[in-house]
């Protein structure tokens, strides 16, 4: 066998290792063995088996929920499925700032643990930025846009 | 500082960064450098011709 | 003559690379609004984006030769390989050391291991264990063989990390489109991009001549001058 035959046996080889990985992080079910977070409703539906372990949970902070106490650095929210009335949602609690992107009905992920009085401790908040970019509004002044708060993106992912 | 630090926890929950730049002047300084700095490596590798 | 020409043409690639690049980051850091949340911390975009999709594409680059090599075996396809690994390493480690120090203020962390974050970091493993298997395998013929399968096994995370924002749960965003993003802020970034292609094209010519260079070196059979003794190692 030449040297070039052989060559095109490592290429077509290596092509085809390349393709069926590809294929199977593409097509297989990866993505369900591998999580980066939970969402409430998928927490909520594993029972207690979620209760001890550190886990990270996604999701939305739910209009209205959003208590801070910045005396004693106390955060209260409930993190949702969507940002939706009648979505799963987990009451969250954090002893540390959060970050200044935090508001509701951004998208949040919070490492901690969940227990049996069904409220999440967080001990990290992450903060989900969307991928949409805008200058502040027209009409805002150079400082008014730091201040005020408009009405937030819709997709918080 | 007291009064900065009492401006950030009074703004939790608004959702906007104030200020920052510290962070944008450190990433460009990283681009910038990192880049000029591969540069140079290109230049000191660059093929000289062989002694004859 | 000719020579004198050709230099001073790529004196005036380089320079002209420069003045765009220059213009590029007035646009970003100047020119360009600040976003209505991040504020002025957003213009990190316009470094981090076109830095990692230069990283994407070396990656592509390299995956190109490495399967062109094995159908047909030259030098000048090896050391384009070996430029474009390199450059997909340094455009990777920069890119993502500017996406953690934009994720600090943004996310609230430097780093989590989500999937986009995560196939990155392996990429950049895999290209400087690609560098180091080059380093390592003195044959030329074998070390090109041999990093061009490694190449095209490397390049599976190429789209891996493209398509990781869409298949799975990330911290990290899906990416803007043109409806996302703000005309000003589109026009600032496509400016960057360009610059950073310009610069990425310098530095992958620059990187091949010093492969080539390097290969020509190693191939070609030093002919023993005249009336030196043969030594042997």
């Amino acid at each position: 066998m030449t040297s070039s035959t052989r060559n095109r046996l490592f290429a077509l080889g290596a092509l085809l290792v390349a393709g069926a990985g590809l294929a199977y992080v593409a097509f297989g079910n990866i993505g369900q063995n591998l999580v980066f977070y939970w969402t409430p409703g998928e927490m909520l539906a594993q029972g207690s088996k979620a209760y001890g372990p550190t886990i990270r949970l996604g999701g939305v902070v739910q209009p209205g929920s959003l208590r801070w106490d910045a005396a004693h650095t106390h955060l209260s929210f409930r993190v949702a499925d969507t940002d939706q009335p009648g979505a799963p949602s987990v009451p969250v609690l954090s002893s540390e700032t959060p970050p200044q992107m935090f508001r509701e009905r951004i998208g949040v992920v919070v490492e901690g643990t969940f227990d049996r009085s069904q409220t999440f401790t967080s001990s990290r908040l992450m903060v989900n930025h969307s991928n949409e970019y805008r200058p502040p509004k027209p009409g805002d002044g150079p400082d008014k846009w730091k201040t005020t708060v408009s009405a937030p993106t819709a997709e918080a992912r | 500082m007291m009064n900065a630090l009492h401006s950030v926890l009074a703004a939790v929950g608004e959702g906007r960064i104030q200020g920052g730049w510290e962070y944008v002047k450190a990433a460009y300084a990283i681009c910038w450098t990192g880049l000029a700095l591969y540069a140079v490596s290109l230049w000191a590798r660059r093929p000289r011709e062989e002694p004859k | 003559m000719e020579m004198r020409m050709r230099r001073r043409l790529e004196i005036a690639a380089v320079l002209g690379t420069l003045g765009i690049f220059a213009y590029a980051a007035w646009t970003g850091l100047v020119w360009a609004p600040p976003d209505r949340e991040m504020g002025d911390v957003q213009r990190i975009m316009y470094a981090h984006v076109p830095m990692v999709q230069m990283m994407l594409l070396s990656g592509t680059i390299n995956f190109v030769c490495c399967v062109v090599y094995l159908f047909r075996a030259s030098w000048k396809t090896d050391a384009l390989a070996e430029a474009s690994a390199e450059t997909a390493l340094v455009f990777g480690a920069i890119g993502t050391t500017l996406g953690a120090i934009w994720g600090r203020p943004t996310w609230g962390v430097y780093w989590a291991w989500d999937p986009r974050l995560t196939t990155v970091a392996i990429l950049l493993v895999a290209y400087a264990g690609y560098m180091a298997l080059r380093r390592f395998v003195d044959d030329p013929e074998r070390r090109a063989v041999w990093s061009a399968v490694t190449g095209i096994i490397i390049a599976v995370d190429v789209p891996i990390i493209y398509f990781s924002v869409k298949w799975w749960k990330s911290l990290h965003q899906v990416q803007s489109t043109p409806r996302t993003v703000d005309p000003q802020m589109v026009y600032a970034l496509r400016w960057n991009i360009t610059a950073f292609f310009l610069v990425l094209i310098v530095f992958l010519v620059a990187r091949y001549r010093i492969a080539l260079a390097a290969r020509l070196r190693e191939t070609t059979v030093p002919e023993p001058a005249p009336g030196a003794q043969q030594v042997v190692a």
